[in-house]
């Protein structure tokens, strides 16, 4: 009767849980460093640290090492890991515009001020598989650091702050303000959502969407399903301080710095009624994530649609369906036996087919 | 201090007892409260993860973390069957974060949580069953939209679950619904038994045990009270009815009362034996 | 051996058991812990098993401000004005009508509403003189509710007279009993 053995299920679920480990853990090959997995494969342990909902890259790095590489499987592991953790304090609001830069880049204007900063990233190279990088000796590692840092930098040169382009438009009435009516964000982690869901909602159950998900959503919008025609007004990649209020002093203190992707999107002007300006959408997310908070602008904006004409401008078709750990764990549940529902379905499926043929 | 001590949060930091923390259980309790007193109705709470995938019983498993008593003693079943693997893997985790006993024996069982069967013999006052629901919304079957179904279940507007149910009988002669049955809930609410069979149906109404329904991954939890009316919608002209098991009999004990697994063998014939595998031993012995 | 802390959490499962059971069978009685001999103590092992800073409470008259204030301190509850709070303590003798002024919830989410935890003197099965039908009740219970009078009762009936809104009950006494009346249930008799 295979997996449901009534004597010996208890056993099997041992063995192949050993086997799994076994498999993960590879043959031969040297345990995979966290620092090793950390530094080099960063942009799948920023993935995981968004769609997780927790900033940790140590454990980040360990959870995509037990889960073999799955992101959907690390992200989970992490998620119910946060679970059990103490809520310490809430963070203080802070501006992006005091961003620690990695990367800025705006494709509504030639220039910017503050300039564009094209930190790193893989949009320029040629997709041809490195094999060069085979080996990666440290010597050529340290040959490409010389020629990035040789003397090249001056700090001078750096600006403290950045403007966002979309307050500049701002200031020049160029876009619409976006209320929100909220007085607290809502918290999903504590609540359910309910719909219509405030923008705290939204914008917090995109933060830890699930990056393919809403990349199908947003290209669903961006190819024609949907009307809004996006211009991203801004994409930066920077380290944001985390500002919390000592509870016995009352002094704001800088906690530490997390890494953020942030996205702003313009979009075509499109209220007859009202005073004719660009809308605008707004996408964060932990980590190096930038098709995730392109994504989450687009749907930002899609989601505040007057009236809803395409699965993207649904908040509720959204909202329910981005979450990938949810997703994910409903799609695997149907390996679970599900053979009492499938033998009720059977009897239906006979009785029907008597009164189809005492009809007939 | 060791890098595992450091990434799971210093050496003398130990999960709580019952493994949830405290926000966690009490957001469940007050929902389970809210749910006793609106039998059939769904409390929206904020579902924690599990470390189970989503799908895999987090609403079953938090309400029972959220209740467990040390002095418990805990059946976990799947389709009726203590054995099954992912039961054996929730039983596995309630003893290792609650310590308490556990087993196969319905009587014997303080609490039970179950996907997907309600055991065959009468629970008494003194426990619990705890069902894992996959589909808390029994409208989502004629709506998709939660904002939707839930206004339906303001004004009590049924009208399409009704006829949902009568085109059934018109197209097919029968209602195709085979398990996940709707029923009336204290005469007000529709309510999603979760994927019971029909056979189970029966078993929820003014029983004296309470019900619990956790939804983890939808958020969502309810209860039926005991010795509450729990109707599955009908006709006049077209009742209710449970699997017909009419003339078979389960291949190990011999019981004619019990719900049936069929199991095919290589040459095409059928034999059955008792989907309530702790039942079907108990008869045996 | 378990250590302190684990202890109070195996604690706060045992009185949640207790008050899921009561809420379950309306009318009947039971006992939260052996030792109680005071109101604050009964309450107080109410509220660890329920209350945290995700909720908020309120007194219904100054007669139980200072109780709410031990609560709230001891469970990190926030304290909230009485129309919006979700945890509502009242001394049944200076209840004042409570339930016709608390939350009941909305049409689409009638569990947005307010539980009223009355604090009374001994509770018992038998002797009332309402009768107590609906969920969870097999035969009419008549428990007694000492100190409820005639207008509390009434406030109570008119609060769930729009079922499923309506306001949950809790009546404590001072030895750690509980009887609890969910607005599912329904009183019979001159109220």
């Amino acid at each position: 009767m295979g997996y449901v053995a009534v004597q010996g299920g208890r056993e099997a679920i041992e063995r192949a849980c050993d086997l799994y480990e076994s498999s993960r853990s590879g043959r031969n090959s040297s345990p995979l460093g966290l620092d090793q997995i950390r530094e080099q494969l960063p942009l799948a342990v920023d993935r995981v640290m968004g769609e997780g909902g927790l900033y940790a890259p140590d454990h980040a790095a360990l959870s995509l090492r037990q889960a073999a590489g799955d992101t959907f499987e690390a992200s989970l592991l992490l998620r119910a890991h946060r679970a059990t953790l103490p809520r310490l304090a809430e963070s203080l609001d802070c501006s992006s515009s005091s961003m620690r830069m990695v990367r800025r880049i705006s494709s509504a204007f030639k220039d910017v001020p503050g300039g564009q900063v094209l930190g790193p990233t893989s949009d320029y190279t040629l997709r041809l598989l490195d094999f060069e990088i085979l080996e990666d000796p440290l010597a050529r590692r340290q040959l490409i650091r010389d020629r990035l840092f040789d003397g090249r930098i001056d700090e001078e040169e750096v600006p403290d702050e950045f403007p966002r382009v979309v307050e500049l438009l701002r200031a020049e009435g160029l876009v619409e303000d976006v209320e929100t009516g909220e007085d607290e964000p809502f918290d999903i982690t504590r609540r359910s959502l309910v719909y219509p869901a405030p923008r705290s909602a939204r914008l917090q159950a995109m933060a830890r969407g699930e990056t393919g998900g809403m990349l199908f959503l947003a290209y669903s919008s961006m190819r024609g399903y949907g009307h809004i025609h996006p211009t991203l007004a801004e994409l930066r990649v920077g380290y944001v301080p985390l500002l919390v209020r000592n509870p016995l002093t009352g002094e704001d203190v800088v906690a530490g710095e997390v890494l953020a992707t942030e996205a702003d999107v313009v979009s075509r002007f499109s209220d007859p009624e009202g005073q004719p300006r660009f809308h605008v959408g707004y996408g964060m997310c932990f980590g190096q994530n930038e098709v995730k908070a392109i994504s989450m602008g687009v749907l930002d904006r899609c989601m505040r649609a007057a009236t809803p004409s395409s699965p993207a401008e649904d908040q509720e078709f959204v909202l329910s369906h981005i979450d990938g750990i949810e997703s994910m764990g409903f799609s695997n549940h149907w390996k679970l036996p599900h053979y009492v529902d499938f033998l009720s379905d059977l009897d239906r499926l006979r009785k029907a087919q008597e009164v189809d043929r005492a009809r007939r | 201090m060791l890098a595992g001590e450091w990434l799971s949060g210093g050496a003398g930091r130990k999960t709580t007892w019952g493994f949830l923390d405290d926000g966690a259980k009490k957001d469940v309790r007050r929902a389970l409260l809210k749910a006793v007193a609106i039998p059939g109705y769904q409390v929206p709470y904020g579902s924690r993860e599990m470390p189970l995938a989503r799908g895999w019983g987090t609403g079953g498993i938090q309400i029972t973390l959220s209740l467990l008593s040390p002095e418990d003693v805990v059946k976990v079943i799947d389709q009726g069957c203590d054995g099954s693997v992912n039961a054996v893997n929730i039983k596995k985790f309630y003893e290792r974060v609650g310590g308490v006993e556990t087993t196969t024996d319905t009587r014997e069982a303080t609490l039970i949580q179950t996907r997907h069967r309600i055991p065959e013999e009468r629970m008494d006052a003194g426990q619990i069953l705890v069902l894992q629901v996959p589909y808390p919304e029994a409208l989502r079957e004629v709506e998709p939209s939660e904002a939707n179904t839930r206004r339906m279940h303001a004004e009590a507007d049924y009208a399409r679950m009704w006829l949902h149910l009568y085109e059934d009988v018109v197209h097919y002669g029968e209602i195709r619904l085979a398990y996940r049955y709707p029923c009336t809930v204290n005469g007000r609410h529709v309510m999603d038994p979760s994927p019971i069979p029909r056979w189970d149906v029966p078993k929820l109404h003014m029983a004296d045990t309470l019900f619990l329904f956790g939804a983890g991954r939808e958020h969502r939890i309810y209860a039926v009270p005991p010795h509450t009316r729990v109707e599955p919608l009908e006709f006049e002209d077209h009742k209710f009815r449970v699997e017909d098991f009419h003339g078979k009999s389960c291949s190990r004990c011999g019981a004619t009362d019990t719900f049936l697994d069929e199991i095919l063998g290589p040459d095409g014939t059928r034999t059955f034996y008792c989907s309530d595998t702790g039942y079907c031993d108990k008869r045996r012995r | 051996m378990h250590n302190i802390a684990v202890m109070a959490t195996i604690e706060e499962h045992r009185v949640f058991r207790t008050i899921l059971q009561a809420v379950s069978r309306p009318g009947t009685v039971h006992r939260l812990a052996p030792t109680p001999t005071r109101h604050l103590e009964s309450l107080s092992l109410f509220a660890r098993a329920l209350l945290d800073p995700e909720t908020s409470v309120a007194a219904a008259s100054t007669g139980s401000v200072e109780l709410v204030t031990e609560i709230a301190k001891g469970t990190g509850c926030r304290i909230a004005s009485m129309d919006v709070a979700r945890w509502i303590v009242a001394y049944a003798t200076s209840a004042d009508g409570v339930c016709a002024k608390v939350s009941r919830g909305s049409p689409d989410y009638p569990d947005e509403s307010a539980s009223v935890v009355y604090l009374v003197e001994s509770l018992s099965e038998t002797g009332g003189d309402i009768g107590w039908s609906g969920p969870g009740i097999p035969v009419v219970r008549r428990p007694s509710i000492p100190g409820l009078d005639r207008n509390e009762w009434r406030s109570i009936r008119h609060a769930n007279s729009s079922y499923p809104l309506g306001v949950d009950c809790f009546f404590l006494d001072p030895q750690g009993r509980i009887v609890a009346l969910p607005r599912s249930t329904r009183l019979q008799g001159d109220v």
